[in-house]
């Protein structure tokens, strides 16, 4: 009997499942979000995927035993934070830092926001806080920098505010946070003790976090955050994922869910800090182009994917994924290590508006989303967006959508395409429409490559497009740039689902050191130093170990990464090194970690000169603790003849381009074999996405049944 | 033959005088032709100085650069108009185009002769800088051998060498004080900085490490953007760029006048504002600063038929023997940025401003020194400033409140007060430098909600004051709290946002120096008023104790410092024992000896003005506030007249007892009422005999009267005072 994995995307609008068998071969299916019980979602995704396999919804009532993983990706921990139902959950923090929630910062009021509105005053605002100040309770204690008790904890305090905060407020969370307690944790562990006492003598159990085993790095708010989303949204989302795990139980499926971290590795949705889960939703692509990098071997690839409200992005350097160790989340920014995806709000839902005053087009950054949908989808909606635009201009048809399950309106989108677009430029509408969409294409352009890309040569780098909407634009956006070379994947629109069947099995600890070491220091004190950095090192690393024993582990199958952040003394930013010593215990150790650095910090700020300073600060170790999992095959296909076979063929079609209506050729994507090839002007329509291929580009589909993307003059 | 750039400048204004479209645009052609191509390319040139400030920052190396993102870079025209600018210290656009202006005007194009690779720098106030610490760049861009465009910085260093350290020169009593002059240089050729400039600033500033890698940042932005342009006019096309640039000016000068027609009436409106700098007695630098001071800041708004805008701001009062004096152009600078937030914010450029007929304050007045008093010092220019700024807020909030943009409006901002550290850090550096406490305050009340807490800067649009723990890895303090302060947002039916009290105890130092500085701060008097009926914003208090028994409090496990307590009654000195405790110091000031450690610091920041009448909120926001620990009792019942109970530990307002109390307070308004005639001819009889009258005020009316004599007619007319009268100050 074949084996199966079976993997998630929920979104927010659709949830992706695929299964994919031991030769490799997958299918997809989709069904709408349902956050008010994901498991509908999951299971309808399911039962549609496994149509695909011929499998009907009565015959496979026991597939799931034969699914070897099971694995989920998505909104459970969001939807939680967004619709505040998450536990009632109080702080016991430093004292004089009680509104350290409620405050939040001014910076938190406009994440994500573009220039024009953060400038305008009149827009910001801060989040309804997890936990309002009258559930914060203080705590007199301080630890210094360098984790010296400077004021000892005031252990009655801490006593008084468990106990009121668990019989008067009746919460059923309490998360601790107090000041470095990440150099030393002693004050918040001995906090905890307090607080079980309290609970035993209260007979009253609630949810308990603690800052330093949460996330234990610097910058406070972050992690404060950090820490209250874990007590606060945690568990009431593991219970979502637990409905999923009884619904596939009931096919049969025999072992636990996982769930995808937001720094790229699966674990079991039992996993104590369930928070790292919460910004799952992208990663799953970056990971499927990671282990896809590895299959073709190319190690250097931008990811983008174009969904219906976001074009998310990110990059794979050297094989490495970079982290971002406080990216925003739902108006707050939090210490968890998440891949490094930067997000504009441009995708195929975007609205297109002219503003009236200045008669300037605006793209978004809002979209329509699912609900409701774009106007051709007749929901309703009457605003026109991205769709319309290649719905007009004959890219996308009028009988494909979503494989031709949704009846779109042409007649409809050109109204209102005219009437609030093109009408207010004095421009034709597919004129009008064309302009629409290249504009789309430099926004996406110049996310990639002035923002992304800054400090990298982009002539070593493969542009990887994926997402429903990623083939549609991908060579709008890859524009004339010297990339090594564009390719995408069939079933893109599932790419995100497949690559969270990728991921190893992975854990990874964080931890603020702040080592800095000065010129003027002799060798025994810089030395003494960076001790700190071995110690945390060491210390990670143990408690990586110890958690994946107890996730059933074999010690032999976990491999151990060492990795610095190290900066400039005084700079913004530091530098993720991967440390090339196992310790700092000699200077031969210091001085090959300071130039790994200097060569790296030279590789990517190659604009500006090195400073002189000469003092470097340690910021944060980190330890990565990894269990290789078994990943879906890519399956290797013989060679087709370069010409596709009669029947991949589907028709002629019309195109607005360059000013001009032109014959483009539409292929079938699923009759396409390895070995074909395919010139432009030609739309490649699968059942959930569509590859444009202009005129002056070619389409080569690899054994792997990739396609590569070339320029015909190249 | 091309025309110079000063022809062109001259060209350019003309055009502008003629049509009244800058550059003579009276049709915007590229915009019409092709708007697809124009939206994209601002996109990009916008994106592109977005590159510019990443590059930029992670390259410098201060804090307050790095952390605080206090830098701004810009791309310009040939005659330096801002096209766009990045993310970061918008205040500084405008400054960054008249800079380059200057450079054309003084003739530097025939010599030196500007060149590929050339970099110029200016920090002179006296040349339109605004102080010495924020140091401007620019930089011409060529394109096939012709000057097409500049790229700018301005970036703020931790220290410029002024007589104190740091870079908040309120005490500076002069211009020869206020610092490492750069005044109008080229600092560098072929894209590397001279020697000579890396020596001075080695030799002349505190931190040179920091103000060499700000310096080293400004140019890696700068250059960025030289690069990313050439890429730009290879793909669009010389001509298009060019074109281009110009229609986004003009573009944007258009949705500015837009705004303003749509949305606000015609007509004229004055709004007037004080400051005050109270010294006297306290610790300064000569004996001629032993003294209080008063600014005058009146901005009359007049909004014509055809929605151009005059702005006056006659009536100014003198300079200062400290630091706030402001030169014109830094000035202008600043308002542009507060125009621009409030009315053309849609692209953030030259162009709305240049729909401004403004009346510069007077020669020799504190906003205009020079020409009368060549020694004004400017080390921090923009402290009495932003209260102009923030009048700007005001003055359009009730012009959008006219037309029913309620959603528009905003009451102003409360004050800013800095703290500024000096000494050696808990690391053993020497390291001087702002916090970035003041960055971030409450946002004004708007017309129809609460402004938001600690949301905001005035001149800034990225108000943030960051974690608590990177502020202690540079500066040698403990933070013993940050917590909301309540009742800082004035009181109204919306309250501004509400500011924080951050406590600091020193802590691994030899000694510090703290300096409670000048960036918009009060002394004594309030700020602003807030708007229709709210009560203004408290004046700033902060306290410390030096020499205290802090330790022996902690060794003991008693209560310590943690806020700042009611403004009524602040906290440290029944918690805190010291040898010298000053528990409601009046700002500005530097402690008196260097501090200690378990020395204690309590510096609170402000929230923003109210609007509408506080007995007018809604009881259930006053219920909250209590709850939150943002107001107090005594304020929930004396002045929104909201009574609450507390029956089960939280306040429950007691909807009878709120009602019979707000009526009760409206017959006491009416009671002390007295008709607008009688308290004229009261407050004229107080007027004439200068009654009350401090010395500072007196000589702010004696020298505003005199710098503008026909404020000075008007102020007379009001009192109905006789023509020769004059103040005595």
């Amino acid at each position: 009997m074949s084996r199966y994995l079976v993997a998630c995307d929920a979104g927010g609008t659709m949830t992706d499942v695929i299964v994919v068998d031991e030769e490799g071969r997958s299918v997809i299916g989709k069904a709408p979000t349902s956050p008010q019980d994901e498991s509908i979602g999951y299971m309808e995704s399911f039962w549609e995927a496994l149509e695909y396999m011929g499998i009907s919804k009565e015959e496979g009532q026991n597939f799931g035993a034969s699914v070897e993983t099971a694995i989920y990706t998505g909104t459970s921990m969001l939807n939680t934070v967004i619709n505040m139902n998450g536990y009632k959950t109080g702080i016991l923090v430093t004292r004089g830092f009680e509104d350290i929630i409620s405050q939040g910062r001014g910076s938190q009021t406009f994440i994500g926001a573009q220039w024009s509105e953060i400038t305008h005053m009149q827009y910001r605002r801060h989040r309804t806080p997890l936990v309002p100040s009258q559930l914060a309770r203080g705590v007199t204690e301080r630890i210094d920098m360098f984790g010296t008790p400077v004021i000892p904890i005031y252990e009655d305090e801490v006593r008084q505010g468990a106990r009121e905060l668990i019989e008067d407020e009746k919460v059923e969370a309490i998360a601790i946070i107090f000041l470095q307690s990440f150099v030393n944790p002693a004050h918040e562990n001995r906090a905890a003790e307090i607080c079980r006492e309290v609970m035993a003598e209260l007979g009253q159990e609630v949810v308990l976090e603690v800052s330093n085993k949460v996330a234990p790095t610097t910058r406070e708010i972050s992690r404060a955050n950090a820490t209250v989303i874990q007590a606060y949204a945690s568990d009431p989302a593991r219970k979502q994922l637990y409905r999923i795990e009884e619904e596939l139980a009931k096919t049969g499926y025999a072992h636990s869910l996982k769930t995808v971290l937001g720094y790229g590795g699966i674990t079991n949705i039992r996993y104590p800090r369930l928070f790292e889960a919460a910004m799952s939703g992208p990663v799953g692509g970056l990971m499927g182009a990671k282990y896809l990098s590895s299959v073709i071997g190319e190690e250097n690839i931008v990811c983008s994917d174009v969904g219906g409200t976001s074009f998310d992005a990110g990059t794979i350097t050297a094989g490495v994924l970079p982290i971002d160790r406080e990216p925003g989340f739902q108006d707050m920014y939090v210490n968890v290590p998440m891949l490094g995806i930067t997000s504009i709000g441009a995708g195929t839902g975007t609205y297109i508006r002219v503003d009236p005053q200045t008669n300037r087009i605006k793209l978004g950054p809002d979209s329509a989303g699912g609900t409701p949908g774009p106007t051709f989808m007749e929901a309703g909606n009457t605003t026109p967006t991205i769709n319309d635009v290649n719905l007009l201009l004959g890219i996308l048809s009028e009988t494909n959508y979503l494989g031709g399950k949704v009846k779109i309106n042409k007649d409809v989108s050109y109204k209102l395409f005219k009437e609030k677009v093109a009408d207010p430029l004095g421009m034709d509408v597919y004129d009008a429409a064309e302009t629409c969409l290249e504009l789309l294409n430099v926004m996406m352009r110049e996310h990639l490559v002035n923002s992304l890309m800054v400090g990298h040569d982009l002539r070593e780098y493969v542009l990887l497009g994926y997402g429903g909407g990623g083939p549609l634009h991908l060579l709008g956006y890859a524009g004339d740039f010297p990339w090594k070379a564009v390719c995408t994947v069939p079933h893109a629109g599932g790419f995100s689902a497949w690559g969270g069947a990728c991921m190893d099995y992975s854990h990874r600890r964080h931890k603020s050191v702040g080592a800095v070491v000065t010129p003027d220091l002799d060798d025994a004190t810089k030395l003494q130093y960076l001790q700190p950095v071995t110690a945390a090192w060491d210390e990670l690393e143990a408690e990586l170990r110890e958690e994946l024993k107890e996730e059933g582990f074999d010690p032999e199958q976990v491999s151990i990464s060492r990795v610095v952040y190290m900066k400039y003394y005084g700079q913004l930013d530091d530098v993720e090194v991967d440390s090339p010593v196992a310790n700092l215990d000699t200077l031969e150790d210091m001085n090959s970690l300071i130039t790994t650095f200097e060569d790296l910090y030279a590789k990517m700020f190659t604009m500006a000169a090195r400073p002189d300073v000469g003092a470097y600060h340690i910021t944060e170790v980190c330890v990565i603790a990894k269990v290789a999992t078994v990943k879906p095959k890519l399956r290797k296909f013989e060679l087709a003849g370069k010409k596709p076979a009669e029947e991949a063929y589907k028709c002629s079609r019309p195109l607005y381009m360059r000013g001009a209506w032109q014959d483009a050729d539409i292929w079938e994507m699923e009759k396409l074999v390895p070995g074909n090839e395919i010139d432009g002007l030609a739309v490649i329509e699968a059942s959930n996405t569509t590859l444009l291929v202009p005129p002056e580009w070619h389409v080569r589909i690899d054994a792997h049944d990739i396609y590569w993307i070339t320029r015909k003059d190249s | 033959m091309a025309l110079s750039l000063r022809e062109e400048t001259k060209a350019n204004e003309e055009a502008f005088k003629k049509t009244g479209c800058l550059f003579g645009l009276e049709t915007l052609a590229r915009k019409e032709a092709d708007p697809g191509t124009y939206e994209a390319v601002w996109h990009i040139l916008s994106n592109l100085c977005n590159a510019a400030w990443a590059t930029g920052c992670k390259v410098s190396s201060s804090p307050i650069a790095a952390e605080g993102g206090d830098a701004l870079w810009g791309l310009h025209t040939s005659t330096g108009e801002a096209v766009c600018i990045s993310r970061g210290i918008s205040a500084h656009a405008g400054l960054l185009s008249d800079m380059i202006k200057n450079f054309i005007d003084l003739g530097y194009e025939e010599n030196p002769g500007f060149k590929a690779g050339d970099i110029f720098e200016n920090n002179d106030p006296h040349y339109g800088g605004i102080h010495s610490p924020d140091f401007d760049m620019c930089m011409p861009l060529f394109y096939d051998g012709k000057l097409i465009a500049w790229a700018s910085c301005v970036s703020h260093v931790s220290d410029a060498g002024s007589v104190t350290p740091g870079s908040i020169g309120f005490l500076n009593p002069d211009c020869y004080s206020d610092g490492l002059p750069i005044s109008m240089e080229r600092v560098g050729e072929n894209n590397r900085f001279y020697p000579w400039y890396e020596m001075r600033i080695r030799s002349r500033t505190r931190t040179p490490d920091f103000v060499m890698g700000d310096a080293r940042g400004r140019l890696a932005g700068c250059l960025t953007i030289r690069d990313r342009l050439e890429e730009v006019i290879e793909k669009y096309g010389l001509d298009f760029i060019l074109d281009a640039s110009k229609e986004y000016v003009e573009d944007s000068r258009r949705y500015a006048v837009g705004r303003v027609k749509t949305q606000t009436v015609p007509g004229r409106i004055r709004k007037s504002q004080f400051k005050d700098l109270a010294m006297k007695g306290k610790r300064v630098l000569l004996a001629k600063q032993d003294i209080d001071c008063a600014f005058n800041l009146p901005m009359e708004l007049t909004i014509n038929a055809d929605a151009s805008v005059d702005l006056s701001l006659q009536g100014a009062s003198g300079t200062v023997p400290f630091g706030e004096n402001i030169s014109p152009t830094a000035l202008k600078s600043g308002l542009m940025m507060g125009y621009s937030h409030i009315v053309g914010f849609d692209m953030f450029n030259s162009g709305p401003i240049a729909a401004w007929n403004i009346e510069m304050p007077p020669d020799g007045s504190w906003a205009n020194p020079f020409p009368l008093n060549y020694e004004a010092a400017s080390g921090v220019a923009w402290a009495p400033a932003v209260t102009w700024v923030s009048n700007l807020y005001e003055v359009f909030g009730r012009l959008f409140q006219m037309r029913g943009f309620v959603e528009e409006m905003a009451a102003g901002s409360g004050t800013i007060m800095t703290a500024e550290f000096s000494g050696i850090n808990q690391t053993g550096m020497y390291l001087t430098g702002l916090t970035l406490e003041q960055a971030s305050q409450g946002s004004p009340a708007r017309g129809y909600s609460d402004g938001e807490n600690s949301a905001w800067c005035i001149y800034t649009p990225e108000a943030d004051f960051g974690n608590a723990e990177i502020s202690e890895l540079y500066y040698p303090i403990l933070f013993l709290g940050r917590n909301v302060s309540p009742n800082s947002g004035g009181y109204g039916q919306f309250r501004g946002g509400l500011g924080h009290t951050a406590v600091w105890m020193v802590h691994n130092t030899p000694g510090l120096e703290y300096q409670c500085g000048d960036a918009g701060m009060r002394s004594k008097m309030v700020a602003n008023h807030g708007m229709y009926g709210a009560y203004p914003v408290v004046p700033d208090r902060p306290a410390y104790g030096h020499k205290t028994n802090v330790k022996e409090l902690i060794e003991a496990q008693k209560p310590l410092i943690h806020g700042r307590g009611d403004p009524e009654s602040p906290l440290i000195a029944s918690l805190i024992d010291a040898e010298l405790v000053e528990d409601n110091a009046i700002a500005p000031f530097v402690t008196p000896e260097p501090l200690q450690d378990f020395d204690i610091i309590v510096h609170p920041i402000a929230g923003a003005q109210a609007m509408g009448d506080p007995i007018n909120r809604d009881s259930a926001s006053v219920e909250r506030d209590l709850n939150e620990g943002w107001t107090t009792s005594r304020v929930a019942t004396d002045i929104h007249g909201v009574v609450t109970n507390k029956p089960n530990g939280a306040f429950v307002v007691d909807a009878a007892a709120t009602d019979a109390k707000r009526a009760e307070i409206r017959e006491e308004r009416k009671a002390r009422a007295i008709p607008f005639k009688d308290w004229w001819l009261q407050e004229r009889e107080k007027v004439q005999a200068e009654e009350n009258m401090d010395p500072a005020i007196l000589t702010m009316w004696s020298t505003c009267m005199e710098l503008s004599p026909k404020y000075g007619e008007e102020l007379r007319a009001f009192w109905a005072l006789p023509e020769d009268f004059t103040f005595s100050g």
